[in-house]
């Protein structure tokens, strides 16, 4: 019985263990949702940031819950995408910038996504709205303060006016907000300034200036402050009032600092009107402005499986931070990767202008030549209250035979993972802490080293030289013959008279003065005679002396070779001395 | 005996200090991986893989002239290796300044590239083998052997001149004053001072060669000034403080 429940537990546990990553791994998606902040003042923007991780190449937008508190000022996304060793990861941020409506504490409802039929959901965040006050106003608005300049004739009116390009606009038209500050006294603080509250729209600020202007003849120092609004959506909005806290020198209250007044603007309504249904285009998605498209592949040639990127420029006045990617054709040939966007924008005239790029990865599956269709973008030109649509030219691609080394082969499909992001290879981790450097050149055994060959190529050619000369000089070949063959035969000699072979002896000692003297006096030994010797040797200059005892030892031995006189040790000893002797003095002489 | 070598490695206070850098790179303290690689370069054990793995610090930190200056040593000790080739050409494509790359065909490219891939001391060891081998078959030749010797001689003597103008070019190329550009911008001059006037401005990562340096005496002190080439053949000065000098 208590074994029964060990084993199905044991089997529950096992389960468990197994299922558990199963299920782990088909949740394979991050997806979390976060605030910069959780406490924000009326008025004040903040960003709702949703995260979309994992290995999924193309993930659908997150739809955002219903939120009646909340105005989207702006979106934008951003994505991040790298394989590393075949494994893709990817992270989706889409930001939404979110303007309370009212003060007090709400909820941000879950987002949710659904993908490849499965749906997830974020966790909820709570937000309070506080009510902007004084202390953190001109604390956040410091750096509006207006910078007037000083000027010291005349006590009169000071006065800010406010006023918009259009009261009546369509949903996403850029207006113009204008305030102006004008001043006829001199003031004796710089002003501090509240932006008119603004809901509804989103502004930037266009920066401000400084001139003259003449009101019934009177001169006053004009500052103005120019916004770009954006409204957000149909209705009737409220714009302002802005106002302007200033301090006006007075002579009574001069070392204290001047009484302080406040000057109001007034107020503005505009009325937003939707966009006209009619003629809408079906990939409009919300540019307001007038535009400009132009496409481009930064290579015309690429090989197979290698990307070639396509930049899609917008470039324009209006809404350009929130457009969207325009549509792209279908283009069944190529994995697509939509790799983010970059906006520069400017503010020139009044307007906020500038130009966004989408890039988009292309890598081709096939090779071939490949048309790109043109790319369409629709927009809605308010001057004119039409919609136009721009096109872009076909741009054509042409696709070589690559290498599929770059990618890898995905376990189920078999089909190949595409190189979207790219990244330093790492790091070498092999411990190597070998000096090295560049200085074998300076290495002194090597230098020395280099040294040798040349001795050796001096010595052989010495010894070549050498031995060339043994080859066509006869006379010195005999010479030096001559020299080799007494040494040896000395040697020889040695040995017969030690063990007393009398007859060997004087053989020997005949074959190397017979040898010795032709060999120095280059004639061949078998063709010199005595007699013919002790001429030459005469004739060399050789003393009488010399010669006789030369002639005396030679017939010594030619006596012993014919067996007429056996001679004893001693005698033997003497003539081996006498011998050494004469060969001593034949090469003094020769 | 593979234990007791391992047991005298891991002891080593190198080996250490070597293994700790990679291990903070892999947690991401690319900081932290520099102090360590750059102790190392400092005690003298300097090699290709430690300038190549603080090129990497460098580069996932975003200095890019940092990671080109120790590409580029790493470069100059081990000339065809893929890896730092890669992460060079890597690097410089992510450059504010394009440098351009060279417009001969591909296959005379790989052929200059192979001659540039050899180190300085694999040549001079080449050639020295060369002029050995030279030298024993003019010896060979001199003494008349029956072996056919002195075909040899013209090849060889051939072989160990190309050698020899390699690895004079190899050299040139690792002894020459090169720089890269630390900070951000540089703004490039026609003279050794600010008065002359700004012919260009270069970014961060830039190469160049250094063909001179003077010294100029200012109210604050003195600075010293750098007369550079790119590789487009433009030239100018700039400050010597904004380069690092390879």
């Amino acid at each position: 019985m208590i074994r029964k429940t060990v084993n199905s537990k044991t089997i529950i546990s096992f389960i468990t263990i197994f299922l558990l990553p199963l299920v782990l791994s088909a949740q394979n998606i991050d997806f979390t949702a976060s605030c910069d902040r959780t406490q924000v003042a009326l008025g004040e923007t903040f960003t709702l940031e949703v995260k979309v991780g994992g290995n999924i190449s193309n993930a659908p937008e997150p739809k955002l819950p219903q939120m009646n508190d909340f105005d989207v000022v702006s979106t934008g996304r951003m994505q991040n995408m790298s394989i590393i060793n075949g494994k893709v990861s990817s992270a989706i941020s889409f930001n939404y910038t979110l303007s309370p409506r009212k003060i007090g504490k709400f909820t941000i409802p879950p987002c949710t996504m659904t993908y490849k039929g499965k749906s997830v959901q974020t966790q909820s965040i709570d937000i309070e709205v506080v009510k902007s006050s004084a202390s953190t106003q001109s604390s956040s608005q410091s750096p509006n303060t207006v910078n007037l300049p000083k000027r010291g004739t005349g006590q009169k009116d000071v006065f800010a006016t406010l006023t918009i390009s259009k009261n009546k606009a369509y949903a996403n038209e850029q207006l113009l907000l204008t305030f102006k500050f004008y001043q006829g006294v001199n003031l004796s603080s710089n002003p501090s300034y509240n932006p008119p509250p603004v809901t509804g729209f989103w502004m930037e600020n266009l920066g401000q200036t400084h001139n003259y202007e003449t009101i019934s003849g009177r001169q006053y120092l004009v500052n103005e402050i120019k916004y770009a609004l954006f409204p957000m959506s149909e209705g009737t909005y409220k714009v302002g009032p802005a106002s302007i806290r200033y301090e006006v020198e007075d002579f009574f209250s001069f070392p204290f600092g001047g009484e302080t007044r406040v000057a109001t603007t007034n107020p503005l309504e505009i009325t937003v009107i939707n966009l006209p249904s009619k003629a809408k285009p079906t990939d409009f998605s919300g540019a307001v402005g007038k535009f400009e498209m132009s496409s481009k592949l930064d290579n015309a040639q690429v090989k197979q499986w290698e990307p070639a990127t396509l930049s899609i420029t917008i470039s324009g006045e209006g809404n350009i931070k929130s457009i969207e990617t325009p549509k792209l054709p279908e283009l069944p040939d190529f994995k697509i990767y939509c790799s983010g966007s970059d906006v520069k924008s400017n503010t020139s005239k009044n307007r906020i202008a500038g130009q966004k790029v989408f890039k988009v990865i292309l890598v081709p599956q096939r090779e071939g030549k490949f048309e790109i269709p043109p790319i369409n973008f629709s927009y809605f030109d308010p001057s004119i209250a039409e919609y136009k649509t721009l096109t872009t030219g076909n741009l054509s691609l042409s696709v070589s035979a690559g290498i599929k080394s770059q990618s890898y082969v995905a376990s189920q499909e078999g089909q190949p993972v595409e190189i979207v992001g790219q990244d330093i290879q790492y790091i070498k981790t092999e411990l190597n802490l070998k000096k090295e450097n560049n200085c074998l050149y300076k290495n002194k055994m090597f230098l020395f080293v280099q040294i040798l060959p040349l001795l050796a190529l001096l010595i052989a050619f010495v010894s070549a030289k050498q031995k060339e000369k043994l080859l066509t000089d006869k006379a010195y070949a005999r010479a030096v013959g001559a020299d080799r063959t007494r040494k040896k035969g000395l040697a020889k000699c040695q040995k017969t008279l030690t063990k007393g072979m009398t007859k060997e002896f004087y053989d020997e000692v005949h074959r190397i003065l017979i040898g010795y003297i032709s060999g120095k006096l280059n004639i061949p030994a078998p063709a010199l005679t005595t007699e013919v010797a002790i001429n030459r040797l005469k004739g060399k200059g050789v003393d009488e002396e010399l010669l006789k005892r030369f002639h005396n030892l030679l017939s010594c031995c030619e006596l012993t070779k014919f067996g007429l006189g056996e001679l004893k040790n001693e005698e033997m000893k003497k003539n081996y001395k006498e011998l050494t002797e004469l060969l001593t003095e034949f090469s003094k002489k020769l | 005996m593979k234990i007791i070598l391992l047991l005298i490695l891991s002891t080593n206070p190198d080996i250490a200090t070597l293994t700790d850098a990679n291990n903070l790179y892999n947690k991401g303290q690319y900081d932290a991986s520099i102090e360590k690689y750059e102790n190392l370069i400092n005690k003298g054990v300097a090699n290709h893989v430690i300038y190549y793995n603080l090129g990497n610090c460098y580069f996932k930190l975003g200095k890019f002239g940092n990671a080109v200056y120790f590409y580029k040593k790493a470069q100059r000790l081990a000339p065809g290796d893929h890896d730092i080739n890669y992460n060079l050409d890597f690097v410089r494509s992510r450059l504010t300044d394009n440098l351009k790359t060279s417009q001969y065909p591909k296959f005379i490219t790989s052929f200059i590239d192979f001659f540039t891939s050899l180190n300085v001391n694999f040549l001079s060891l080449f050639a020295s083998i060369l002029y050995f081998l030279l030298v024993i078959t003019i010896i060979m030749s001199l003494f008349k052997t029956r072996f056919p010797v002195k075909n040899y001689i013209l090849g060889l003597f051939v072989a160990l001149f190309v050698v020899l103008v390699v690895f004079i070019i190899n050299f040139k190329t690792v002894n020459s004053r090169e720089g890269v550009l630390i900070d951000n911008v540089a703004e490039v001059r026609s003279g050794p001072s600010e008065d002359y006037t700004l012919i260009f401005t270069i970014h961060e990562g830039m190469e160049m060669r250094i063909l001179d340096e003077q010294i100029r005496q200012t109210t604050g002190g003195q600075e010293s000034w750098l007369k550079i080439t790119l590789p487009g053949g433009l030239e100018g000065w700039l400050l010597a403080e904004k380069v690092k000098k390879l």
